[in-house]
This record gives structure tokens, sequence and C-alpha cells, in this order.
């Protein structure tokens, strides 16, 4: 027994699955087993998942194949089974979960003794007993509210193994199950890496390359780059050591890598793989020796390399040849590339400290001119800011100006209005009536002008007629100032023409009146004139035949 | 579900596809709208929407008509019948052929093979092309809870349909690769949704709470690992990922239910 081994600090024991057994960077397994078919290969593909760690294969394929076909019989369970399982840097953990038919508490009562004890009463503290002699330690999940049981054993590494039964831990969950903690990947039992399988470069047999022969797919511009192309393969396949550079399939994880391959044929340890570097398409060695030829090569694939910032990652893969290879030629090579990469790496460091502080003074620089520009572009926003407060304070007070206006015109002007028509109502009425008054005394007028002039005729006197003149023009004058008037819109010149009207219309009625008193007066001598006139024709007789 | 296209001119005949009225099976969910013709109008007219089903008595009115019609979009639907088709074959031979019987995880492999070629280049689908692929390897839906799905609400019975056959696409991909079970979950889903009749997921699958509690499936492509949760969701994320690795191929369109090829008026291609 190895359970000193298990972390009994499991991080969820409350929830189903194996990532509460383990770490949080557990990789997990999973397959859902619905009969025993296949059970063997499940299995044996369990173990391989998990030929990584250091837990006895043996043992994983005792544990599955008891829980696989196990379960279900002593559980009384017909449903499918969930299997899943994972490793972490301590221990492996197997679970097998399903459903129970006829699940009952009372019956989990104090098994964990009897497994203890040794002592077996029933088909599944049979199953439990097989499980803790092939596990470190046993745990016995039950959910009585779904009937969901789950039977998961932990595996230690790196733990030797005795013939002590493990201990059976039994843990009845609530009803409210938490979720499982995760893991940091999970992957289906049966999905295998095939690109990293298929990225081995031998054949069935080992071989490197074909059987058929190698197929070159560059195609030349030219016959002289045929031929230089023939040379360099020759060159190649002459030397006891060539670097080769190819370009990584579609299958293979890196996008490509630098392959030294020894004499051609592959050996067991030999190949010297810098994975990261970029790929070279062509291969052209212009040094006689192979040594020369494979260090330019491999200089020109660090070259690249390092431009693209994989120094370090090459350092490191340098220092894994160096601990796998130990030729003393690959040594002195190593050293060498060691050293180069070191030179290099100081010369960029050097570059780079230069690049720093030149794009520090540019950026004070920068910022220096942001800074003016700032501050310039503020002053100008205040500026602009300062006239639109203006602007917008003229709009404001024109509004109100017109606001004021339409309000003067619409509510005083109104009033005013009414009023002005009524005077100029009454002014008109009072017009007419002159008018007609006036018109009467015109013809009166006439009436005693042809008979002063037909008594002049007679007499050789006149009537004086500038009064009645005048008379007529003011008449005139009244007419036109009333058509004025009527067209006045203006409340105030309304007014002061409607008191000019009123003045006027006040001379007039006084004229009105001293005319009346003329024309009375010349009336009353028109009768003198006409009496004597009676006289005077009753005085001669016969003067009206004359 | 919503489509366009209620009635079609006759000169779409050469598009059309015949359908016997024979050779549908009542409480289907049909793959397409379904139309016959009616020659004195000289139209084709719809009868059923997609995911509607047809009764027995229905399909006893319509044996006048000899046949049925689909528009071209069923050419879209085609490889997942047959996907779906051929699945339930391997699964069939798996549980039941003589000789040695497959591996659960070589089933799961082929299961994988076999559908790759249904996903879109970046590894989605919609999920009404999943109940096509479900309703071949499932079968009708029970009859009972289908009427009366569809009569209680006719959007709830299509996220039903579609819902319980995305719960057995997660499933079948966490490696649940059993005819009679994946029928069990599929109606168990399927009247959940639709009536809210109780159902209690199996233990071998997990993660189905979102499909059951949560809201309407959308329409458009869809992650595998979408309506899923905990390690469930975590599982399917790393199935989704070998697939976009190592076998679904960049050289064919998705599918879609919208678009000049489709039927939806409001999916987008």
């Amino acid at each position: 027994m190895s359970s000193s081994a298990i972390s009994l600090a499991f991080r969820s024991a409350n929830s189903f699955g194996v990532s509460g057994l383990l770490s949080s960077s557990a990789k997990i397994f999973h397959q859902i087993l619905t009969d025993g078919g296949g059970v063997g290969r499940v299995a044996d593909l369990v173990a391989a998942r998990l030929r990584d760690t250091k837990a006895d294969p043996f043992r994983i394929h005792a544990l599955v194949v008891f829980g696989a076909l196990g379960a279900g019989r002593a559980f009384g369970s017909g449903s499918a089974i969930r299997f899943e399982c994972g490793a972490d840097d301590r221990q492996v953990a197997l679970a097998f979960s399903f459903e129970c038919a006829g699940f009952a508490v009372p019956e989990w009562d104090g098994i964990a003794e009897r497994i203890a004890s040794g002592a077996a009463s029933s088909p599944v503290e049979e199953l439990l007993l097989a499980f803790s002699r092939n596990a470190d330690h046993v745990v016995l999940r039950g959910h009585p509210a779904t009937g969901r049981v789950e039977l998961c054993a932990v595996i230690a590494q790196n733990a030797s193994r005795s013939l002590e039964r493990a201990p059976v831990e039994v843990v009845l969950l609530s009803d409210e199950l938490e979720e499982a903690p995760r893991a940091s990947e999970y992957t289906a039992l049966g999905d295998l890496d095939y690109a990293r399988m298929l990225s081995h470069d031998g054949g069935a047999d080992g071989r490197e390359g074909p059987v058929t022969g190698e197929v070159l797919v560059h195609e030349a511009a030219s016959a002289e780059a045929l031929l230089v192309r023939i040379r360099s393969r020759r060159l190649q396949l002459e030397d006891s050591t060539v670097i080769r550079i190819s370009e990584g399939a579609a299958a293979m994880p890196d996008s490509s890598r630098v392959i030294v391959v020894r004499g051609g044929a592959p050996t067991p340890s030999g190949d010297i793989r810098i994975a990261g570097a970029p790929a070279l398409s062509e291969i052209a060695p212009q040094a006689d020796d192979a040594e020369k030829s494979e260090l330019e090569l491999a200089a020109k694939a660090l070259e690249r390399t390092m431009t693209e910032g994989a120094l370090d990652r090459v350092a490191h893969e340098a220092a894994e040849i160096r601990a796998e290879v130990r030729t003393p030629q690959v040594e002195r090579w190593v050293e060498g590339l060691t050293a180069e990469l070191q030179a290099e790496k100081a010369r960029i460091v050097e570059v780079s400290n230069k690049l720093a502080g030149s794009i520090r003074q540019k950026e004070i620089e920068f910022r220096s001119q942001e800074n003016a520009l700032r501050q310039e572009i503020k002053s100008r926003d205040e500026q602009l800011r300062l006239k639109s407060l203006q602007v917008t304070q003229l709009k404001d007070r024109v509004a109100s100006l017109q606001v004021s206006l339409e309000r003067a015109k619409m509510g005083a002007g109104s009033a005013d209005d009414a009023v002005a028509k009524h005077k100029i109502g009454n002014l008109e009425k009072r017009l007419r009536s002159s008018r007609a008054e006036i018109d009467t005394l015109k013809a009166r007028l006439d009436d005693a002008r042809s008979k002063l002039h037909h008594s002049s005729e007679h007499k050789g006197q006149t009537v004086p007629m500038s009064e009645h003149a005048e008379l007529l023009r003011k008449c005139e004058r009244l007419d036109r100032e009333l058509e004025e008037l009527k067209h006045q819109e203006s409340p105030e010149s309304l007014r002061s023409r409607l008191e000019s009207a009123q003045r006027a219309a006040l001379q007039l009625r006084e004229r009105n009146e001293l005319l009346e008193r003329e024309i009375q007066k010349r009336q009353v001598e028109l009768e003198g004139i006409s009496q004597e006139l009676e006289r005077l024709r009753g005085a001669r007789p016969g003067s009206d035949a004359a | 579900m919503e489509f366009i296209g209620k009635k079609l001119p006759l000169e779409k005949a050469s598009e059309m596809r015949v359908c016997p009225v024979g050779s549908v099976r009542p409480f289907v969910p049909l793959p397409a709208p379904l139309y016959i013709l009616l020659l004195g109008n000289e139209k084709f007219l719809a009868v059923k929407g997609p995911l509607d089903f047809l009764a027995p008595a229905e399909l006893e009115r319509f044996r006048s008509v000899e046949n049925f019609f689909y528009p071209p979009f069923i050419r879209e639907v085609l490889p997942f019948r047959e996907a779906g088709r051929a699945l339930g074959r391997v699964l069939v031979a798996a549980a039941s052929g003589s000789g040695v019987r497959p591996a659960p995880f070589e089933i799961s492999d082929a299961f994988l093979r076999l559908t790759a070629r249904l996903w879109s280049p970046d590894v989605r689908v919609e999920p009404f092309f999943i109940s096509v692929f479900v309703t071949e390897l499932c079968g009708p839906l029970p009859s009972t809870v289908a009427v009366q799905a569809r009569e209680a609400d006719l959007a709830r019975y299509e996220q039903a349909v579609l819902k319980s056959a995305w719960a057995v696409w997660q499933a079948l991909h966490l490696g649940y690769l059993d005819v009679d079970r994946i029928r069990a979950l599929r109606d168990g889903v399927f009247g959940a949704v639709a009536l809210g009749t109780e159902f209690r997921p199996p233990a071998a699958v997990e993660g189905l709470r979102p499909i059951l509690l949560g809201g309407d499936l959308p329409l458009r492509g869809m992650a595998l690992q979408e309506f899923s949760e905990g390690a469930a969701s975590l599982k399917l994320e790393a199935r989704a990922g070998r697939l976009a690795r190592d076998l679904v191929t960049a050289n064919h369109a998705a599918p879609s239910i919208g678009g000049s090829s489709g039927f939806h008026p409001e999916v987008a291609a």
C-alpha cells in the first residue's frame, strides 16, 4: 500500500468526475461506455494514454476492466458508463459514473470497514475489494437524489506497490451537486494526435525516405540552375555529414526544421533538430569540406532565426543538442555556435539600447511639440468660445427685440386701430355731411352768383368769389387728408393725422359758420336787392318786354 | 417555422423534387417546406412548413394527390439526412454485428469522421440541419407528445425539435453512441422542452442544463460547445478543436436556411 503517496486533499470530493481528485493542471481523457464491448481495447488505450505517468499499466488495465464490466453487474445498472481518467504530477485517477437502479443508502453503512477487514458480503463489496487491491485509494460517491453512483480509483505515481488493500472512502453527495472543478485539458480517449504520429520521418520499417526514391519538387529556372542544384545535391549525398533543411509538411507540428543526418543513414540518436528555425528552400553549400558547409548552412538558419527573435529558444536547443550528442565535432560546433550566438546577442542588445535612446529622444521632442500644439489649440478654442458667446448674446438680444416689437404690434396696436377706425368713421360721416352741406351751399352760391351776375349786368356790381374758392380748396385738401388717413398704418402718425384732421374740421366748421353768416348776410342783401328790383320793375311798366 | 414562397408558379416544376406521399412517415419533422401541385391553378401550394409533421389523418387526406414536392433547398439538407442514415447503420452494426465489435472510441472516431463534412469551414452548423440529421437517426417524434406540443404552442414545438436534436448532437460528440439510448434522450428532451414533462438526463451525458432550462436556440450557425456547461463544454470544445485541426475541410460552403438558397426570411446565409 502506498496511500502515503496519495494527496488526500482532493480539490473536490463532492462532485462527479476525476477532476476533483486531481490538480488543476491535470489532463483528462473521457469515453462513454455504452456496454462492455471492446473493454480490452479501451484498457489498452487508457494504458497507452497514461504511458507517460509512472503508474503501473497492469493496475490500470485491471481497474478499467473491473470498472467497465463489473460496475454494471455489481450495482444492477443497465445504464451507460461515463468513464474518465486523468493524471497530474503525483497521481492517476480513474472514475466510472453510472445510474444505479437499486440505490439504497443503508446498504452503504459500514462498507468501508468491511472492505478494510477484507470481508465482502455483496457483489458491490466484492467489486470494491477488487478495486482496493489494485488502487492506492478508492472513493465511492453516491447521489441519492438521482441514484447516480461513481466509483473512483487513485493510483500514486513513483510509489512501490504493496499488497495491502487501499482504504475506501464513501461520500454521499448532497442534493445540490457541486460543479466539478476544471482541469487544464479534456480529450476524448480516441482522439489521437495523428498529426504528431505522422510527423515521424521514417517509414514503416524505419527507413529514411521513401523506398521508391526521392522526387525533388523544386523546379529549376534554367539549365544552369538545374546543374547547380544537381551539384549541390551530389555534395549533400557524398558528404559524410550533411545538413538537410526541409520544409515541414502539413502534418508537421512545426512549420520547418533543420535536421542533421550522419552518413545518410538513420542513427538512433543522431538526428539533431532545431525546432522553430525558418525554412530555407535552397541548399547550395559552396565550401569544399563538409564541416564548413554544415556550419555555413547552420549559420544561415541561425541568422534568420535570430532576426525573428528566437535567440533564447535556439540557445536552449543548442544546450539540449550538446547534452544529447557528445561527439567532439558536434561539441566544437555547438560551442562555436553558442559563442557566435552570444556575440550576436550582445550586438543586438547594444543596437537595441541605441535604438531605445534615440526613441526616447524623439519621444521627448514629440511630447514638447505636442504640448505646444495642445496649448495653441486650447487658446484658439477659448477665443472661439468667446466669439460664439458674443454671437449668441447678440442673437438673443435681436430675438428679444423682435418679440417685444411683435407684442407691441399685436397688443397696443389693436386698441389704437379700433379707436382710429371709430374716429375715421365719425370723421367720414362729418365730412360727408359737410360735403353735402357744401354742395348745398355751392348750389345756393351758384344760384346767388348767377343772380348777382344777372343783377350786376343790370347794375354793374360784382359778387366776391375769393371766399368760395378758398372753401373749395379746403374741401379738396380735406378729401386728400381723408384718403391719406385711410392709408396710414402707424398708430402715431394716424393719431397725428386724426388730430390735424380734427383741427382742420374745426377750422372748417368755423369757416362754414362764417360762410353761413356771410351767406345769410348776402341773402339779406339779395332779398333787399330783389325787393328793390321788384320795386323798380313795378315802377317802370313794359320793361319785361324789353 | 416561418418560410418564404407559400405559393410557387408552375415554371418552378423543373427545380422541384418529387416525394411520393406513401414514402413520408407520420410524426417526422419535415426537412423543408412541403408542396402539392394544383394543376387547375397552375401553382405549387405549400401545405406544411419546415419542422412541421404530418399526422396519419393528414397523410390519408393527401393520398389522392399521390406526390408531394420539395423546393430546391432540399439539396442542402440531403447530406445531413444521408449522414444520419449512415450513422444509424454504423451503430446498429456495431451493436449487433458478428465478429469483433469495434471499441467505443473507434465508433466515436468513425462518427467524427462521418459527420466532419457537415460542418462549415469555421466548425459551425445551423441547428435546423442537425434536426434533420437527428430525425433520420432517431426516427419519428413520440406521437402523443408531438400532437399536444404542436397544438399547444407551435413556436415551442419547433424549439423542442431543435433543442432535442442539439442535445443528441452534443451527446454523440461526447461518445454517447447507442441508438436506443439516443432515441430516449431525444424524446426526453423533446417532452421536457415542449410540454415541461419531467426528464432526468442520463448519468453518462452531462451539461444538458442550458438546453433544458436556457433560452431559445438560435437559428444561426452554432459552435459545438454552445448551450453546454461545465466539463461537458470543455470536452465538446476539445472535440471541435480536433475537427478543425484534422477533419473539417474548407472547400465547401456551409449550408443555410437563409439567403438565396434557403427559405427563412430572417436568417442571413
